[in-house]
């Protein structure tokens, strides 16, 4: 069971995190900076800019906290710091709860600034409320260190954790809903989207255009990608937080 | 003298190095048509991937070699590769157009494999013959190639490098115009796509779509990019010195 020993390590990875401005100002910004771009393409279809935006907004958070997790924690497992770590009394659940939080925290700000550029300068129109979307925002941000852990195990160095990006981004993308919905998909796409966490985080966001309330599709999703969520940091305990040597 | 044996050797050290390390050579040779194949089924009939998939052939080649290029080289510069390089009697000279020969080489068989599963596969449909679409993706390859100098020009660590993916080229693929029709965008958005490298590879595929043998709009894109390859190989040559002693 997690205990209080995890705020160490989260504040241990946000100071990390905050002493490396470039990859900060990225982090923070790249979001608000897409919604605008986007606004640029489609703003003479609102409509479509409409469904985008929700999406993009809700969903992009989830980009960034993957490449801080991954690349942060694939250079902790190689560098020796995760052994560290591992060496104190400090228990595996509390070093992955630390470094949810750790990664999340600053998703909170980039959440806000590009809320409020979306919502306020940017005038998107979506029949959902705000808070709605920005918890999923949140949920998805968690989704994102989740991944990034999961993806360490699948690569041995940093380059190759780069090429994992575009390989396994851009099908996951493409088959999430964002430019195909999923009921509109074939059978085969179906049956890949299925196993596609972004999928339920897209599934969840679409539902917001056109409902004031929180309806049971949307419920269904956001649960399915909370559990995803679980079942990542439960293979992240198993896998990453573990020591090697010794 | 461009091609002397010093440069040959230089070429076959980069390619035996990728070739050994089977993730990338499969990234770089393989993952332009995979993704090529998952885009097409995004839409519902080759008709409507045309658009979308003449910009790929050339957009997935030159996104590919940016990335590798962009990380190969600093990491070779970190590691000290490029100084044990430097410390042979090969010029520097030599050393660049040894790596651009390396960077043909691979963007010949990129492209080879791309336009192949695109016009096989995929049933892209373009006004130009095939042979010329398969040359100007050969031609972004190396493009996105230089763009990966460039970047690794700007950054110091592997990490660094990697943030140019969401940074600089995420926004580039959605400005010019590879999900959404450039005509329909705003205007400062459209001023904004002329500027961009990336709008290079994606007109000029459109051109030779539209038209056979590409016409005016091809000549240009490919004045440009050609221009850039140039400029960042100079460059390169010029700014790669030994650090130490």
């Amino acid at each position: 069971m997690p205990t209080r020993n995890f705020v160490h390590v989260s504040a241990r990875v946000f100071r990390e995190l905050r002493r490396d401005y470039r990859t900060m100002t990225l982090f923070i910004i790249s979001p608000a900076l897409v919604q605008i771009v986007l606004y640029g393409m489609l703003s003479t279809h609102p409509n479509t800019y409409n469904r985008c935006g929700l999406i993009v907004m809700g969903l992009f958070p989830s980009a960034p906290t993957f490449l801080f997790a991954a690349f942060m924690v694939h250079r902790e497992r190689h560098s020796g710091t995760m052994e560290h770590l591992l060496t104190t009394p400090v228990a595996r659940a509390d070093i992955v709860l630390g470094y949810i939080v750790g990664f999340t925290l600053p998703a909170i700000v980039q959440v806000a600034i590009s809320f409020a550029i979306t919502y306020g300068i940017l005038g998107i129109d979506v029949a959902g409320p705000w808070w709605t979307v920005g918890l999923l925002a949140m949920l998805n941000s968690v989704l994102g260190v989740g991944i990034g852990l999961f993806a360490t195990n699948l690569v041995r160095t940093e380059f190759q954790l780069v090429l994992t990006l575009p390989v396994l981004g851009v099908p996951h993308l493409s088959l999430s809903g964002l430019f195909r919905p999923y009921n509109e998909m074939v059978g085969w796409q179906h049956a890949i989207a299925t196993f596609l966490p972004w999928r339920y985080a897209v599934g969840a966001l679409a539902e917001l255009k056109d409902h004031t309330t929180v309806n049971a599709t949307l419920l269904f999703n956001a649960a399915v990608t909370a559990g995803i969520c679980v079942l990542l940091f439960t293979v992240a305990v198993q896998t990453v937080f573990r020591r090697r040597t010794a | 003298m461009i091609f002397t044996r010093i440069t040959l050797a230089i070429a076959q050290r980069a390619l035996r190095e990728l070739r050994r390390e089977p993730r990338s050579f499969v990234f770089l040779v393989g993952a332009p048509a995979l993704l090529l194949c998952v885009v097409r089924y995004v839409f519902n009939s080759p008709e409507e991937f045309a658009g979308t998939g003449a910009m790929m052939v050339g957009v997935f080649p030159a996104f590919s070699m940016m990335v590798v290029g962009s990380i190969m080289v600093v990491r070779e510069r970190n590691r000290g590769t490029l100084e044990a390089v430097l410390a042979t009697p090969a010029s520097r000279l030599e050393l660049v157009c040894g790596y651009l020969a390396a960077a043909v080489t691979l963007a010949f068989f990129q492209a080879l494999c791309t336009t192949a599963v695109a016009f096989g596969v995929c049933d892209l449909d373009t006004a130009s013959p095939i042979w010329l679409v398969g040359l100007v993706a050969m031609l972004s390859g190396i493009f996105g190639m230089s763009l990966g100098l460039a970047v690794s020009a700007l950054s110091k660590n592997e990490g660094e490098a990697s943030h140019f993916i969401p940074g600089a080229m995420v926004p580039q693929l959605l400005i010019s115009g590879c999900f959404w029709p450039v005509a329909e965008m705003t205007s400062w958005l459209r001023t904004v796509e002329g500027y961009l490298p990336l709008s290079a590879v994606t007109r000029s595929m459109t051109a030779l779509r539209e038209n056979r043998f590409g016409g005016m709009s091809l000549v240009y894109s490919v004045i440009a990019m050609l221009a850039i390859i140039a400029v960042s190989q100079v460059g390169a040559a010029a700014s790669i010195r030994r650090r130490t002693a």
